[in-house]
């Protein structure tokens, strides 16, 4: 898949599509292709919009403004029941009254197939989220986890051209949610069909998907690879909602051959980073990942250098993370992998140097 | 908190188990006594109008008591016709009443449910508006209304719908409609209970799945819930088929329910074995139906 745009067909299109709930705008003139076979995921905080965006593309909500296109068909006023789009919910929303394989069948029934071909059905898709023999149980009797396969199989077993899913993750506990979130992934490449994917989770949708949106206040902020989001945050808002950032406000005071000079109230750093008019106010965003801890006279002359004074460590088992109290008065936070007997212990209260070479960071506008 | 073994509630628990239970005892179960031993007694001239039978004065002398009772009033409910034609016509009424009752209740509780949450008490509060006002009023205005110079009967003739008026006050048509408008509310409360639970994703999905707006409702909306259904069914079946000052005010002479034969047997008769012992069989006949919802309701609470 090319990184940024997709390729081949876009099965889903919106241009410019709007909703308001009241006074809310909770999708704000939104346009976006994605390809077929593309895993997709809408991620942002609670009221972004993802939601709103997942059940326009359902049929649930009408918009006020725009065009949602699925596979060629302009789909934006037709009802949910005839659009070639299933919704795995977030409740799961198995029906209470019918039985594993009845709540399988349920769509299959409308279609109209003939009672051997979803017999068969069932049994396929009962077989593709390992629920074999389960079929005669009602909802109430299954667990967390299986409610979250029968959901899946119930959404699937249509061979929709879009697969919803509404934080489809979010009930199950963690170890549970990571071990779906791979077979969710390896689903998805096996069976070619396209599924967008809502989330709050970052991290989940880093792992989940090809391409995503981050959303705010009804818009997108990025749209991009999981790389290209978490390494070129589009602005502040992306970088900080993505992972953990130190962001540093500071001023261009120099530029050549690719490196800018940055003068921030920490001191100066130089930055490899498209050329930015000069004395513009900008933000230094640095990984925790990608500073390293030094001795205050150690490490590469060459690179940037901030003193400070450890002031907080957590340790988490395979890294320990630092904070760490510039002389300026500004807080960073370092991220060090506990690789091995190597590794020195940095106390609290000692005095080191955050290092960082010239691509370690990236520059925001501000 | 200290271990206390739920088996054995201390004195307060038990004190507050024990209200309801008190309650039943002194307001259903002793009445149902009284009622139980007057319809085993023989009718007599005299105050009070039967042969009093098992007086409490101790136990001397049991099984002469217990030879006392006589079953004289149960044959006799047998052996006129009027009392089974009055149990018949009773269920009859009441089951079409509670059937129409039904229709027109379910889109009331749907719309209400349906409505944005702000407006669902407003609804409900018109829903239950008409208990503001006396339930007699209530049915002597339908009076006014069905009469044959009455108020719908005129609107009617004036519209040049109809020449003659519609004969529709007293007859049995006439007691249904005041079933009907009476007990509407009790049909709309559990209906819109059951339909305000339902998880609106469940009819969603169904959508999403294929099913049309009727296919959601008949596949998802209708069987989740039945148990609105029945509650409501129970509610307005069962005081209907008792039911006294609806037939009196609003039917006519061929009306015959249960209520007002027990009333005439009662009062104009004097025959209080006979009324008693109809009213202990009209409770029979209530009560079977609810053992069986109940036995429903275990069975499919097992079933899970």
């Amino acid at each position: 898949m090319a990184p940024g745009d997709q390729t081949g067909d876009p099965i889903v299109r919106i241009e410019g599509l709007s909703k308001n709930f009241g006074t809310v705008r909770a999708v704000d003139d939104l346009s976006l292709s994605i390809a077929a076979g593309e895993f997709f995921a809408l991620l942002g905080p609670s009221g972004c919009g993802k939601t709103s965006l997942l059940r326009l593309l359902a049929g649930f909500e009408t918009p006020d403004a725009g065009r949602i296109v699925i596979a060629g068909n302009d789909m934006t006023d037709v009802p949910p029941h005839r659009r070639p789009v299933n919704m795995m919910f977030q409740s799961y929303a198995l029906f209470p009254h019918m039985t594993v394989a009845q709540n399988i069948a349920f769509g299959l029934n409308q279609q109209g197939l003939a009672k051997s071909d979803i017999a068969g059905r069932v049994a396929e898709m009962l077989h593709l989220v390992q629920l074999d023999g389960l079929d005669r149980r009602r909802p109430d009797q299954l667990s967390g986890g299986q409610k979250q396969r029968v959901a899946l199989a119930r959404a699937l077993a249509r061979r929709p051209a879009i697969l919803l899913l509404d934080e489809p993750l979010a009930a199950l506990d963690k170890n549970l949610r990571e071990e779906t979130q791979t077979e969710l992934v390896a689903l998805q490449q096996r069976l070619k069909t396209t599924f967008i994917v809502v989330t709050h989770d970052q991290r989940e949708a880093i792992v989940l998907s090809q391409r995503l949106a981050v959303m705010r206040d009804g818009r997108f902020d990025q749209v991009g690879t999981p790389a290209e989001i978490y390494e070129q945050p589009a602005n502040r808002s992306v970088a900080e909602f993505i992972g953990e950032i130190n962001l540093i406000d500071g001023e261009v005071i120099a530029s050549e051959n690719g490196v800018q000079t940055i003068a921030t109230e920490a001191g100066k750093a130089q930055v490899l980073a498209q050329s930015v008019p000069m004395g513009a106010r900008v933000a230094l965003a640095l990984r925790p990942e990608r500073l390293r801890l030094e001795k205050p006279n150690g490490g590469d002359a060459a690179m940037n250098h901030f003193l400070g004074t450890v002031t907080g460590r957590s340790y988490r088992g395979d890294s320990t993370l630092f904070d760490v109290t510039l002389a300026c008065g500004l807080k960073m936070r370092v991220l060090r992998q506990n690789s091995g007997a190597g590794t020195d212990a940095v106390p609290v209260g000692a005095t080191v140097a955050i290092c960082f070479s010239e691509d370690a960071g990236i520059l925001l506008k501000t | 908190m200290s271990a206390r073994d739920p088996k054995f509630p201390g004195l307060g628990q038990r004190l507050v188990l024990a209200m309801p239970f008190l309650w039943l005892v002194l307001f259903f179960l002793l009445p149902f006594a009284l009622v139980a031993k007057v319809s085993l007694s023989q009718s007599v001239l005299g105050q009070p109008p039967y042969q009093p039978v098992f007086d409490w004065h101790g136990l001397s002398d049991f099984l002469g008591k217990l030879r006392q009772f006589s079953a004289d009033a149960y044959v006799g409910l047998t052996q006129d016709p009027i009392y089974l034609q009055s149990y018949v016509d009773s269920v009859l009424i009441a089951g079409i009443a509670t059937i129409i009752t039904l229709l027109i209740a379910y889109p009331f509780a749907l719309a209400i449910a349906r409505a944005p949450r702000r407006w669902r008490i407003v609804l409900l509060l018109f829903a239950i508006a008409p208990f503001w006002t006396s339930f007699l009023i209530r049915i002597y205005a339908w009076i006014l209304l069905l009469k044959d110079e009455g108020l719908i009967n005129n609107a009617l003739i004036v519209l040049h719908i109809i020449r003659e008026p519609l004969h529709i006050f007293a007859t049995n048509g006439a007691v249904v409609i005041g079933i009907v408008y009476s007990y509407l509310p009790f049909m709309i409360l559990p209906l819109y209970a059951a339909l305000d639970r339902q998880d609106k994703a469940l009819a969603e999905a169904a959508a999403d799945l294929g099913a049309t707006p009727w296919g959601v409702f008949k596949r998802i909306t209708l069987p989740l819930s039945m148990p609105g259904v029945i509650a409501g069914v129970l509610m307005v079946f069962i005081p209907a088929v008792g039911e006294f000052v609806i037939p009196d005010l609003l039917g006519g002479s061929e009306t015959l329910m249960i209520g007002s034969t027990m009333w005439n047997e009662f009062f104009a008769n004097r025959d209080w074995p006979t009324a008693s012992a109809a009213a202990i069989v009209l409770l029979v006949l209530l009560v079977g139906p609810l053992a069986l919802y109940e036995h429903w309701q275990m069975r499919s609470e097992a079933r899970g």
